[in-house]
């Protein structure tokens, strides 16, 4: 009972001490105008007209936010990741697209927004005769999002086919190794958002991470390679534009304006 | 103030002191006096407080929402129509300047912007638009065959469209959310390397490469595009705008010019703010309660302890108003959620096709067969019909509505394989059909809400998104007759591309409500049915105090 009831009116007479001093401090519940009020104060001594207003709500105390960001074009060329001898994909964190927040209490919901500019170079491989498919392939590249290092599938990200490679020892028409790129017209933005309920306190990260393993042709041992004309290189004039080089097919991923951000409800 | 204790006991035969009977009362009257902090309220009041709607923020919402036209009508809608999206939808300038989105002049060209009074905040923005480059309906020849290269007036096959949108606050641009890279030059290499470093001896030794293409803008002609950002403001008023430019095209070592009918228009858009309140202008007026001081030979009497100190003090106590708070007084303990509630679903589809017709962007007529041999006519839930593991339905249910509250949602799907069907036929040469390399297949998303399952859908037409088959692999098909050869192998996944859609919904108090996300194609692309996968997707809904 937090309602402050007087245990004295001060009536004609000899003063009551002892009501005067309850009146003041008690530790009875529902006395002291200065006992009550250190921590005792309940729906019932809030006025009818009373409700929380936003300069009540100390800072941060039911929503935060923080973000961060890279504006910095970056290119990821698979051949940037050693290769791993097991199966398991090896998914690498990605710079600007990461975010480690405290979280100073436990909250009701957290969204986690990701966002980033992508242009990839990603080849569909085929290999044929002339009027046979010998096989055709395209390697990975795609992101996950892990919270906390736990990963979630809805937010597997596998990114668009944007170039041609024929890899055929008969070519179907041009060069072996001839390519088409159409990157220009992939390049793409993700934002995407996901949201986490009844977040306990502490450290919570959100990593987003990307697999761009080697290019191995329909599983084949040994990187796949094409023969790629000495010109495609260079734009020297003193070279023979005929002579062709061997040359192994990597992916790319260049990323541009990306950022993370996060905000919570108490 | 927090805790405070009496300086004194007072006891039989002490001397009533004026300056103690007044440090007996007045810090009581002084803490009610707009002192009261997180110190004097129990936790308990965390469940039954009453919240004023702007007490955690406040949103401001900006939407606008423009249909596409077509050449053709329903079900079989073909491409979209030119002729009419002058004077309704936004064109972007070809000028490299950052603009401003703007309505019709019939609509008093209102900007895609929204103005908000903060105190020191955090603004969470998130922005939205679907932008259409013109062209499908115009191509260079009235067939695209023989060379799948002329399906786009300005060559939308291997050219991109350059759009980048950004959020702009208070005139200054937000760096990261610029959909693309600000140096407009920046290209990477072809990653294509020798496997032999070139020697001394060799013409031209070291490290070579294959230069490759500007690559900073997106690419696709139709996409719908969501942009967020999180920008700390000072006090004051504050402009939030949704813009656009167009990036000049480097062709080699030139920049393509324009053609005067080289246009790219933004159809549906919205620009939404919520001021995170940090530390916001006082927004309650003072409260106080008297206790004046004794002085020296006052009487001590009813009236003058009780009536005129003691009994102001009790009173307030027992009716606390907002007045009597300090700034800051209620920590999270002390408070109910901020959000009325928050819902999401995740799926990761197995690779779910549908092949319906949408009835048209002003229609909600649904269906629930989302793929058929003759497709069904009307939008349809993203969904497997359950069959997934993690969920199934891009659809929430029973979202309680029990007080007046806005509906920010969030939603992703990732759509892939967009394509016209497989046509085996051939031309009148007797060359094979080169379908798989369309880019005139059409995929429309869109969100929905209503109040239970057997009420009408509503519409959020403002959150319509359309994609096309853009990834046209082969580029140079095969006129072999082996299918393989001449339609794309979809197990690969093509155009992998990511539909964001945003809404926020006003919902009075009522009934339980449902939000989902449909989808449908514009029918026929190239004389044969439309159809897309889709692989991952995902909703959230945040109730909002409204």
């Amino acid at each position: 009972m937090a309602i402050i009831t007087p245990a004295t009116t001060y009536p004609a007479g000899a003063l009551n001490i002892a009501g005067h001093n309850a009146n003041i401090f008690s530790t009875t519940a529902g006395q002291g105008v200065l006992s009550e009020p250190n921590g005792g104060l309940e729906q019932a001594n809030l006025d009818a007209t009373f409700s929380v207003r936003d300069e009540h709500v100390m800072s941060e105390e039911a929503v935060m936010a923080r973000a961060e960001s890279l504006t910095m074009p970056m290119d990821i060329y698979n051949n940037a990741f050693a290769q791993r001898e097991e199966d398991d994909p090896a998914f690498v964190p990605v710079g600007g697209l990461c975010q480690r927040v405290f979280v100073p209490y436990d909250v009701s919901a957290v969204v986690w927004q990701w966002s980033f500019f992508v242009s990839v170079w990603r080849p569909f491989v085929v290999k044929a005769s002339e009027d046979t498919l010998l096989g055709a392939d395209v390697p990975q590249v795609a992101v996950r999002a892990y919270i906390d290092g736990v990963e979630y599938p809805a937010f597997r990200r596998p990114f668009p086919v944007s170039a041609d490679i024929n890899a055929s020892a008969v070519p179907l028409a041009g060069s072996a190794g001839s390519q088409i790129s159409y990157e220009r017209v992939t390049s793409l933005w993700f934002e995407l958002s996901k949201l986490q309920t009844n977040v306990s306190k502490g450290y919570r990260e959100l990593t987003i991470r990307l697999f761009m393993p080697r290019v191995h042709f329909n599983n084949e041992e040994e990187e796949l390679t094409v023969q790629v004309g000495v010109r495609r290189f260079c734009e020297s004039p003193t070279i023979d534009g005929d002579d062709e080089v061997f040359s192994t097919v990597h992916t790319r991923v260049t990323l541009g304006s990306r950022g993370v951000r996060f905000v919570m409800f108490k | 103030m927090s805790y405070l204790f009496p300086r004194r006991v007072l006891r039989a035969q002490d001397v009533l002191d004026p300056i103690e009977l007044t440090q007996d009362i007045s810090p009581a009257a002084e803490r009610l006096s707009g002192r009261l902090n997180a110190h004097n309220f129990n936790q308990t009041i965390a469940s039954t407080v009453p919240v004023a709607p702007d007490a955690f923020y406040s949103v401001q919402h900006y939407e606008y929402d423009q249909f596409f036209y077509w050449v053709g009508a329903n079900p079989n809608w073909g491409n979209p129509d030119l002729n009419w999206a002058p004077g309704l939808a936004y064109q972007v300038q070809n000028n490299f300047e950052w603009n401003v989105i703007t309505e019709p002049a019939s609509f008093n060209s209102d900007p895609a912007q929204v103005t908000i009074s903060t105190g020191n905040s955090v603004l969470w923005i998130n922005a939205y638009a679907q932008y259409l480059w013109y062209g499908f309906d115009d191509p260079p020849t009235t067939t695209w065959f023989p060379t799948p290269r002329d399906q786009h007036a300005h060559g939308a096959m291997m050219a991109p469209a350059n759009i980048q949108f950004a959020i702009r606050v208070d005139g200054n641009i937000v760096p990261e959310s610029i959909t693309g890279i600000d140096d407009m030059t920046y290209r990477a290499s072809v990653p294509i390397r020798q496997s032999v470093q070139r020697t001394a001896s060799s013409i031209l030794p070291g490290p070579a490469d294959i230069r490759g293409n500007q690559i900073v803008a997106l690419g696709p002609p139709v996409l719908p595009v969501r942009v967020s950002a999180m920008v700390p403001v000072q006090a004051g008023e504050h402009t939030v705008e949704l813009v656009v430019r167009r990036v000049p095209v480097i062709n080699g070592d030139s920049i393509k010019a324009y053609k005067s009918t080289d246009k790219i228009y933004v159809f549906g858009r919205q620009v939404n703010a919520i001021d995170l309140k940090s530390f916001p202008v006082d927004s309650v007026a003072g409260s106080e309660v008297s206790a004046p001081a004794w002085d020296e030979e006052d009487q001590v009497t009813t009236s003058s302890v009780y009536t005129e100190r003691v009994q102001p003090i009790v009173a307030r106590s027992n009716a606390v108003q907002e007045g009597n708070l300090s700034r800051g007084a209620l920590m999270h303990y002390h408070l109910p959620s901020a959000l009325l509630g928050a819902y999401s679903v995740e799926v990761a589809f197995t690779g779910e096709l549908f092949n319906n017709t949408m009835p048209g962007q002003g229609v909600t007529t649904t269906t629930t067969t989302r793929y058929s041999g003759a497709p069904a006519n009307g939008w349809t839930l993203v969904s497997d019909g359950g069959a997934s593991p993690t969920g199934g339905t891009l659809l929430l249910t029973n979202i309680p509505a029990t007080v007046n509250q806005k509906l920010l949602v969030l939603a992703n799907v990732q759509v892939r394989n967009l394509r016209g069907g497989v046509d085996a036929s051939v031309d009148a040469d007797g060359n094979p059909n080169r379908r798989g390399a369309s880019i005139r297949s059409f995929a429309l998303f869109r969100l929905m809400w209503r109040r239970s399952a057997f009420a009408p859908w509503t519409a959020v037409n403002e959150s319509d998104g359309m994609v096309n088959s853009f990834v046209w692999w082969p580029s140079d098909p095969s006129t072999s007759a082996s299918t393989a050869l001449r339609v794309p192998l979809q197990a690969y996944g093509l155009e992998q591309v990511e539909v964001p859609l945003m809404a926020l919904i006003t919902v009075p108090a009522g009934t339980p409500v449902q939000v989902g996300m449909f989808c449908g194609t514009s029918g026929q692309s190239e004389g044969t049915d439309t159809e897309f996968e889709i692989r991952h997707g995902n909703i959230i809904v945040l109730a909002l105090r409204a």
